[in-house]
């Protein structure tokens, strides 16, 4: 037997109950089917959709909260491929998405995997892999601030044991992107093994018996019954962890501020000060709108890089 | 569709119930209308009172005072943190709905009144000659703009150098005369440093207080070199003075402080000994619940000299907005603001000293050594002085491209000519 | 095709059912503590600073020379702190009650309905994720502003504040994210449409299978849903701070912020047991909502 599950297709359904009339099952399903999304609809319209077409507008004005503002058509972008801190925070920020997402996915379900085991304390593993999620930034920034310390940090304190010598972390700009890359895959697990762990519980269990009655090792059971039944999930993750990774700005502003100079700056720490404490708000639209545009070329590649992954 | 029209309908009827509860409708304006009669809400933005308990006893006296003129009308305190000043501020701007009466920091007056966000005080009566004889000289020219003013001071926010006793006598160093030039704090600072057997430096010999930038901090060496860092909106440090100072900077980190060095408090090293000398704050806790006496007894103020003595001097400063509907009742509520016992319980909540004119003999001044120290030394302020429009910008360019120089990556002198060509 | 025959690498531990002691089993224990504990540090580290002195805090180190509880209750007397635990409760159940009823809907509407674009659709809702909140900040603001009838209002949104220092605009505007309606619609397209059918035989309306039979059986995902947005309204600070004026509607994080209210003088003991104490409940959350986790899994018993 087969032990791939059968991905169920989108949209339309393959058979139809034979008592109803096909149209009219088509036309039920359709109406009730508006009428569940059109809340949602609504709601995204009203308080994303507007707010973006007012970033697009924006991002072609000078607008800076004074009581004058002029058009300068592409003027912010033009400018904006000249400004280096802008460019600086792009590329830090594509090297952190490309570093945290793959490394913290495959933990994360590494993760799950071991807590969907019949173990003791399961209770308490979950509970603790879910910690860092809620507890404070101040004080997650607090305590990383202190074990990348370079007289009294932690970090440093363990790596003396080996006869590591003593490195400055954060405070040395060649190191410091990859300590906040860190910090940033330690606390994004807790999220990522709920979604992977909740999934887990979908995958069929007749599938994993059936295939243990096949006498299928364990690692045929995941590649052949697991990993094909978490896809959706994976889907959801990827895209999550891009979007996530992008925007990421709480961790950076309370560690480093972008700091030392530049090397930590990343995009979303570029455009806050570019609005709120320059108060340039049209450029800082035109900046946010090359970043979506960015996120989007990468969701695209991360959806080609799935589907050639499902396929197989 | 019916069902989309009954949504519409049903969202319709549900919104005229709700908003019958609601009040908050703009007000009309009260300029010109007698205050016994003035009615409406001022709305005021200030980050100078802690929301606690405490805080908002010392706001309702405040407001208790300015409804001794204005009994009609009501006063909505918006308490922001400092951090977040700017978004409150320009999103109220932006929507068209800003604050009567709001509250910034040095910095701010310059880049709002060439918005005509602030309104000209000078309309009731603050000229440069009334300011004088009130507040403290200090902030004056961080309310001044284009010769006006636009900002009344509350609080000032200053800077000293500390030195322990104990770590200069063991150096063999006489802390009655502390280091204040540049050249000779390096040489004190140099021999103050302490070290384990890798050369790793485990007791600063000085704190420049610059985890998160070095904007401040040039600025106050800068400025104790006789050369203020603008002067009237125009650089003033791409110049000798300005490269030997971040040259000095360059020298001191890494050889007498690590870089970004900070403790998990994010207070004053030389306040527990992680330093032997340092930039500290307006105030110093000598109870145990603060530092402690022995700690407090180890320790001498004194300030930068290489050839004028200063002391940075920053603060929290009150405007009007220049779209209130109720400028009137605004300074009003600025003079409530103002009255000496207000400023002397700000200046305790925030541990900074009040901001008039005779701030030494403050109960404040009076309550630590340090406060009283930086109260005496009011009339050595020394600042960014006269910012050029774009100063919110250049802040985080500052910070930016002086660590960068600092740091090696960047020539110090070219960014100094940087930062000059950047700042109009 | 999975054939059975191949002698593979760990063949031996897989058929056999769980012993005792196995290597494999000791091996994920350490792991697993080893884990764990790298995660609790923190939240450990920030209770034990809570008790704390201001002198012992500057310095780096691990545990207080006494336990010093007048912090948590020195902490909670400087402001009205059971008021923000309301409002933050409020916010928190508001939000994810609407959450639930647009997401969940909007979800199964996108993975099980044939609706002409379905595909365009699920696209639109993942183009949204790529919005970040801090830069539509000033827009949302001006809309929230303008809604019609609402807080003095007339019908073309002029004239008053809208929703500003309103339950609504605390609630509304940040609930339902698109975040739960994709997430919400990744977990109902894995369920098998045969469910369905078999419902419909039975002569269920359409509603009535998304709502009886679909439903249930994603309730890992519905208490996952619940878990993140109650904590994202449980922490959410810039929202509250920016649409209200008046304290009587703030939120616990803008409680805590009193100690951290001037950065000069961040009040740590204080900020340490306030923030403590507001991460307990989404701890006691968590440690219920995970124990669902299992009891989901019962329910799923689908044939692939």
């Amino acid at each position: 037997m087969s032990t791939t599950l059968e991905r169920p297709a989108l949209g339309t359904p393959r058979k139809v109950a034979p008592a109803k009339d096909r149209g009219t099952l088509l036309r039920s399903q359709v109406r009730t089917g508006w009428t569940l999304l059109t809340p949602a609809l609504l709601h995204s319209g009203i308080f994303i959709v507007i707010p973006v077409i007012a970033v697009l507008v924006l991002s072609l004005t000078d607008y800076s909260f004074g009581d004058t503002w002029s058009w300068v058509g592409f003027g912010n972008y033009s400018t904006l491929f000249r400004d280096v801190d802008f460019l600086a925070s792009l590329w830090h920020t594509v090297l952190y998405a490309i570093v945290v997402i793959p490394i913290s996915m495959a933990i994360s379900l590494a993760v799950a995997i071991g807590l969907n085991q019949k173990i003791k304390g399961i209770g308490f593993f979950r509970t603790a892999f879910y910690i860092p999620t809620v507890t404070a930034t101040v004080a997650i920034a607090t305590i990383w601030l202190w074990i990348y310390n370079p007289g009294s940090g932690l970090a440093n304190g363990f790596l003396s044991l080996f006869g590591v010598a003593p490195n400055r972390w954060l405070a040395d700009p060649a190191t410091a992107l990859p300590s906040l890359m860190v910090v940033g895959i330690w606390q994004g697990l807790g999220t990522k093994i709920i979604i992977y762990l909740a999934a887990l519980q979908g995958v069929s269990r007749d599938l994993l018996e059936s295939a243990d009655l096949d006498g299928a090792s364990r690692w045929q059971k995941f590649a052949n019954v697991t990993w094909p039944a978490l896809g959706p999930v994976q889907f959801f993750v990827l895209i999550t962890s891009i979007v996530g990774t992008f925007q990421v700005f709480d961790l950076v502003y309370v560690m480093t501020r972008g700091g030392p100079g530049s090397e930590t700056r990343v995009l979303v720490l570029d455009i806050y000060q570019n609005a709120f404490q320059d108060l340039k708000l049209g450029y800082a639209s035109a900046e946010t709108v090359i970043m979506m545009i960015v996120i989007a070329l990468f969701i695209g590649v991360g959806r080609l890089l799935q589907r050639a992954d499902t396929n197989d | 569709m019916k069902r989309g029209v009954g949504l519409t309908l049903l969202a319709a009827a549900l919104s005229v119930v709700v908003s019958s509860c609601g009040n908050g409708v703009i007000d009309k304006s009260t300029d010109g209308v007698p205050p016994a009669e003035a009615t409406g809400t001022l709305r005021v933005l200030l980050p100078s009172f802690p929301p606690s308990t405490k805080g908002r006893e010392e706001f309702q006296k405040v407001v208790d005072d300015f409804q001794k003129t204005y009994p009609k009308m009501k006063v909505e305190p918006d308490f922001a943190t400092y951090n977040n000043l700017n978004e409150k501020l320009s999103t109220s701007i932006a929507a068209g709905i800003p604050y009567d009466v709001m509250v910034t920091g040095v910095g701010w007056i310059q880049p709002f009144a060439s918005k005509r966000i602030f309104e000209d005080l000078g309309k009731y009566g603050l000229t440069p000659d009334v300011i004088k004889e009130k507040s403290t000289a200090a902030l004056i020219p961080a309310v001044t703009y284009d010769g006006k003013l636009y900002g009344y001071p509350l609080i000032a926010d200053t800077r000293a150098v500390a030195l322990r006793k104990s770590a200069f006598r063991e150096a063999g160093l006489d802390p009655d005369k502390p280091p204040t030039s540049l050249a000779e704090i390096k040489v004190a600072a140099e021999k103050l440093t302490k070290r384990d057997k890798n050369g790793n430096i485990t007791r600063s010999g000085f704190d420049l207080a610059s985890a998160t930038g070095f904007r401040q901090s040039f600025t106050t060496f800068l400025s104790s070199t006789g050369t203020p860092l603008y002067v009237g909106g125009e650089p003033n440090f791409d110049n000798k003075a300005g490269l030997d100072t971040l040259l000095w900077i360059k020298s001191m980190i890494n050889n007498v402080q690590p870089y970004g060095q900070t403790n998990a408090a994010q207070q004053p090293l030389v306040l527990t000994g992680e330093a032997a000398m340092g930039i500290v704050g307006g105030a110093v806790d000598c109870s145990d619940k603060g530092i402690g006496q022995k700690n407090c007894d180890d320790l001498k103020f004194f300030r930068f000299n290489s050839g004028k003595e200063i002391e940075y001097v920053g603060g929290d400063l009150a405007s009007i907005g220049s779209r209130s509907r109720h400028k009137d009742a605004a300074w009003s509520f600025i003079q409530s603001l103002t009255k000496p016992a207000t400023l002397d319980a700000l200046a305790k909540l925030n541990k900074k000293v009040p901001a008039y004119k005779d701030s030494a003999n403050s109960p404040q001044a009076k309550s630590n050594p340090l406060s009283q120290f930086v109260a005496d030394g009011l009339i050595y302020a020394a600042n960014e002085n006269e910012v050029p429009a774009n100063w919110l910008e250049m802040r985080g360019n500052f910070d930016i491209q002086l660590t960068q120089a600092v740091l090696g990556q960047k020539d110090p002198a070219k960014v100094l000519h940087n930062l000059a060509g950047q700042s109009r | 095709m999975t054939s059975a025959t191949l002698p593979a690498v760990g063949a031996g531990q897989s058929s056999s059912k769980p012993s005792a002691i196995r290597p494999g089993r000791i091996l994920l224990y350490v792991v697993l503590i080893i884990g764990a504990l790298l995660m609790i540090t923190p939240f450990l580290w920030m209770v034990l600073t809570a008790f704390k002195s201001d002198l012992e805090i500057m310095k780096f180190s691990w545990l207080p020379s006494e336990l010093r509880w007048r912090n948590f209750t020195e902490a909670m007397q400087t402001a009205p702190f059971l008021r923000y635990f309301r409002n933050s409760l409020f916010i928190a159940v508001g939000e994810t009650a609407f959450t639930l009823a647009v997401c969940t809907t909007a979800g199964y509407a996108l993975a099980k309905m044939p609706l002409r674009g379905g595909k365009m659709l699920l696209n639109y809702f993942i183009l949204l994720l790529l919005v970040p909140f801090q830069i539509i900040l000033v827009p949302l603001f001006m809309i929230v502003k303008s809604i019609p009838l609402f807080g003095g209002n007339n019908i073309l949104g002029h004239g008053g504040i809208g929703w500003l220092n309103s339950w609504w605009g605390l609630i509304i505007p940040l609930g339902a994210a698109p975040l739960f309606t994709f997430l919400a619609r990744q977990f109902y397209v894995s369920l098998p449409d045969e469910l369905a059918q078999a419902a419909r035989v039975d002569g269920l309306g359409e509603f009535g299978i998304f709502w009886r039979i679909m439903t249930p059986l994603i309730k890992p995902a519905l208490i996952t849903i619940c878990v993140f947005q109650i904590e994202a309204a449980w922490n959410g600070f810039l929202w509250p701070l920016m649409i209200t004026t008046s304290d009587t509607m703030r939120p616990l994080q803008l409680g805590l912020a009193i100690f951290s209210q001037n950065p000069a003088e961040i009040q740590w003991p204080y900020l340490m047991a306030g923030t403590a104490l507001a991460t307990l409940p989404m701890i006691v959350l968590f440690v219920f909502a995970q124990k669902r986790f299992v009891e989901g899994m019962a329910n799923v018993g689908i044939k692939g």
